[in-house]
């Protein structure tokens, strides 16, 4: 009451009725959300089971070509998984493309960095390529590679909503000035983090381009001219970094700086996202 | 025969103005070459000149050994001659040799317009370079770090562009068959050399000879602009008259490739080539069967380290063998000297185990020019039986089958599948989602700073408190008249009066009565009208508690005078004492 006498319209106190109905219908929305996501989730992988079953099936009976394609069919269709991606690695690998093998491995480890399995028949695919060493990766990415970039994004899009969540409530409230003082400040902090390794990881991606050799035996040129002399052999399972395109040609850089210009057939390039 | 001949004659005539018109629209191709004498390494423009069309597609150069063209650019013009119109279509080529001799390049042939041009043969000479000259403005220098190199040992190579003046230049080329040559990296500096002031450009690399035998290197050759004429203008500086282009060139070396010796090879050797230093460090050594113990190597030095592998370890037969993972650290920007930190992840087979044999890596010393075995230490284990079933390993009798480890096995669960889009940072959704939290913090800022302004303005405040009474009064006023609650109805425009004059006058709404007309309207200047209105309506509220009922119709028709008074209230401005 004020000195009117009146009840004041505009009250510092939330209400907590709202609150109590937020909550609740918070809760509602999530169970719908998490049930509408589980069922795409299943939906999504209707039909997969049968055909990856298939491709396992004929991997195991030693059909890797045959079970390759299956996989590779699956991956077509829009659809896929880290699992995938290694199985059809595994399948090709087997099968003698080991440029293709990385390529799967590569976007294996894409979707899932932290697996051991991946990481060590990736090393065991580049150790197989005669002639081709592991690209050298930069001292930062290793770190900013650990998480996925969908990772680093809900990371970061998790303490940007909780960052100004904090905020909103100070606004709605005074007394949480004090009490979320110290959160807000860790919550800035990591979202500082989150946000460089973010951008890092999308840096990298961006600019980074993987290309990988595909075909049995090549000839890297000085110019992307079948006329221009020949700079060094290719094999299958060499991995460059684009430097330049023109036309049906790739200016590609190995681990030994070394130059060349390949042409975009005799290569597979590893999509940016 | 008069009349014969003037058919014959008359017929010549037509096919002569025919043929002149034929000729008349015919397309024609010249060429021309500026200038007809250069020296080794210099540029003359050859232009292809069309006139009365455009070649239809590309132009095909004659093949000349030793002469290349270099497509230059295209131009084309209208000319008027005698009140005629022609166009030209110019297709200009650079041309320039390394060898010295008179040549002639043929006829050039181009379709235009369906019609089939050709061109004369020209001459061009090409006289013998005078480096003398070439190297007042620049030189080229080449120079190798060895003359004696193993297969596979790197070596660096320098290319050293030295000039006073020059106008572009192109990436050197290097001959190098039997070689393997890095990327460039380049350097400029100052240097003094004949006693004059030259800019420095440092092209630096390595190289790996590839086969064994006498090789060369080089030459190095660089296109380069640079003056072509010199002379002293208004002022009696030097300047640039005009520029050429020439091809400076450098002596080639001689590399004598020795094979790696064959006697005394360790077994361990790999092909690593260089000098090396080694560390291995073995954790944990307290595991049960089955654990994996991780071996970290680090080898250090100088030489290829991106291309080392890890030997295999015959005497690890006891262990279930990883294929390993590397991480490279450079200190040198070739990448030929720096450390590659390998971790080799192994598993005891049996609790038989009491040691990791040393792990053992073995080079070819390019100082010592031998072979160097490094070794690792012998580490002790404590292998404890396997908290759950017995590990069954496959038997491994052969040193080699250990180190040919096979790929990890497919995986038998597909895991979570999704459908293969852009990640969520190129998606706008996920961007538009971001938006949300900070508008929601925006919005309750704003209204934070309302309640702050409210706070620190009663009047403001009392304002909005008494709109809000009088809305909701005037709306039961509807009702009560409805209802033809006459006493109700006029105790609510009361109220109202009360909650506006009050506000007003900032008074307490409860203390406003009748008086308020005389006290406080009449002296601040109130108008007549709004004085007359709110007389009538007090009037009315005092009379309803003892006259009969109004019928619906009555009491509606207070409503636009009580809404007119408010609005005449609140144009007023009340001016207190």
């Amino acid at each position: 009451m004020n000195r009117l006498g009146l009840k004041p319209i505009f009250s510092d106190r939330p209400n907590l009725r709202l609150f109590f109905i937020s909550s609740k219908t918070l809760i509602i929305c999530l169970a719908i959300l998490l049930n509408l996501l589980f069922s795409s989730v299943r939906l999504i992988a209707a039909g997969v089971d049968e055909e990856f079953e298939q491709a396992n099936r004929l991997y195991e009976q030693g059909r890797y070509t045959e079970s390759a394609q299956v996989y590779e069919k699956i991956i077509k269709s829009g659809r896929a998984s880290a699992a995938i991606y290694f199985n059809w690695g595994n399948a090709l690998f087997k099968s003698g493309k080991i440029g293709m093998a990385i390529y799967a491995y590569l976007n294996a480890e894409r979707l899932a960095p932290r697996d051991p399995d991946i990481k060590a028949n990736l090393e065991f695919a580049r150790k197989a390529v005669s002639g081709g060493a592991v690209l050298a990766k930069k001292n930062w990415t290793d770190i900013v590679r650990k998480l996925t970039l969908n990772e680093w994004a809900i990371l970061f899009a998790i303490t940007f909503w909780g960052l100004f969540i904090m905020l909103a409530l100070c606004q709605w409230n005074t007394q949480y000035k004090n009490k979320l003082r110290f959160p807000i400040k860790l919550n800035l902090v990591l979202l500082l983090i989150f946000g460089f390794c973010l951008g890092l990881n999308a840096y990298e991606r961006i600019t980074n381009r993987i290309a990988i050799v595909i075909v049995p035996e090549g000839i890297a040129h000085q110019g992307p001219l079948d006329e221009s002399p020949k700079k060094f052999p290719i094999r299958d399972g060499l991995e460059f970094t684009i430097v330049d395109k023109k036309g049906e040609w790739l200016q590609v850089v190995d681990n030994s700086n070394r130059i060349g210009w390949v042409k975009t057939n005799d290569v597979v390039l590893l999509p940016r996202w | 025969m008069n009349r014969c001949g003037l058919i014959i004659k008359s017929f010549a005539a037509i096919l002569w103005i025919f043929a002149a018109g034929i000729h008349l629209f015919a397309a024609t191709l010249t060429v021309s070459i500026d200038p007809p004498t250069v020296s080794v390494g210099e540029t003359a423009i050859l232009n292809l000149m069309f006139e009365g069309g455009v070649p239809d597609g590309n132009v095909k150069m004659p093949e000349v050994e030793n002469l290349d063209f270099q497509f230059t650019g295209q131009s084309s013009r209208q000319i008027i001659i005698n009140n005629r119109v022609s166009s030209q279509y110019v297709i200009s080529y650079a041309v320039t040799s390394q060898k010295e001799g008179e040549y002639t390049i043929p006829s050039i042939v181009a379709t235009v317009g369906g019609q089939r041009v050709a061109s004369q043969p020209i001459k061009f000479v090409v006289a013998k370079a005078d480096n003398r000259d070439i190297e007042r403005f620049a030189r080229l220098r080449l120079s190798v770090s060895r003359d004696r190199v193993r297969i596979g040992e790197p070596f660096y190579v320098e290319i050293r562009l030295l000039f006073l003046a020059m106008n572009g230049a192109e990436q050197p080329q290097l001959a190098s068959d039997g070689f393997t040559i890095g990327k460039f990296a380049q350097n400029e500096s100052h240097t003094i050399e004949d006693g004059r002031s030259w800019r420095l450009i440092t092209l630096k690399t390595f190289a790996i000879a590839l086969k064994p035998g006498d090789l060369t290197i080089g030459p190095a050759s660089m296109k380069v602009t640079i003056p072509a004429r010199l002379e002293r203008n208004f002022f009696g500086e030097t300047i640039v008259a005009s520029w050429r282009t020439v091809i400076l060139t450098t002596p080639s070396y001689k590399i004598k490739a020795e094979p790696l010796p064959s006697m005394d090879v360790p077994p361990q050797f790999n092909g690593a080539i260089g000098v090396y230093n080694m560390s291995v460090s073995v954790a944990p050594t307290n595991i049960a069967v089955g654990d994996p113990i991780t071996v970290k190597i680090t080898i250090s030095g100088r030489g290829p380290i991106e291309s080392l592998s890890l030997p295999e370890q015959p005497q690890w037969s006891e262990f279930k063998v990883y294929p390993p993972t590397s991480k490279v650290e450079l200190t040198d920007q070739f990448g030929l000297a720096g450390s590659k930190t390998f971790e080799q992840v192994v598993v005891a087979k049996s609790t038989e185990t009491r040691e990791l044999p040393p792990f053992t890596f073995a080079y070819f010393d390019t100082d010592k020019q031998q072979y160097q075995v490094l070794k690792g230490p012998t580490v002790p284990l404590i292998v404890r039986p396997s908290a759950g079933n017995t590990i069954i390993f496959a038997s491994t009798n052969t040193p080699s089958a250990v180190a040919q480890a096979d790929i990890v096995h497919i995986k038998t669960r597909h895991g979570v599948i999704g459908q293969i889009s852009p990640p969520l940072i190129a998606q706008p959704l996920f961007w538009t989602l971001q938006t949300l939290p900070a508008v929601a913090w925006l919005g309750l800022l704003i209204r934070r700073k309302r309640l702050d302004e409210l706070a620190n303005n009663p009047k403001l405040r009392r304002r909005l408190q008494s709109e809000k009474i009088i809305k909701e009064e005037l709306k039961k006023l509807h009702q009560f008249a409805q209802e033809q609650k006459t006493e109700e109805f006029f105790a609510g425009i009361f109220r109202i009066l009360q909650e506006k004059l009050g506000e007003r006058l900032d008074l307490p709404a409860a203390s406003i009565t009748e008086s308020v007309i005389d006290e406080y309207l009449k002296p601040a200047g109130a108008r007549q009208e709004l004085i007359e209105t709110l007389q009538k309506l007090f009037f009315e509220c005092n009379q309803a508690r003892y006259a009969g009922q109004k019928n619906a119709r009555q009491l509606n028709e207070f409503i636009p005078l009580v809404q007119k008074t408010l609005d005449l209230l609140s144009d007023f401005e009340i001016k207190k004492g």
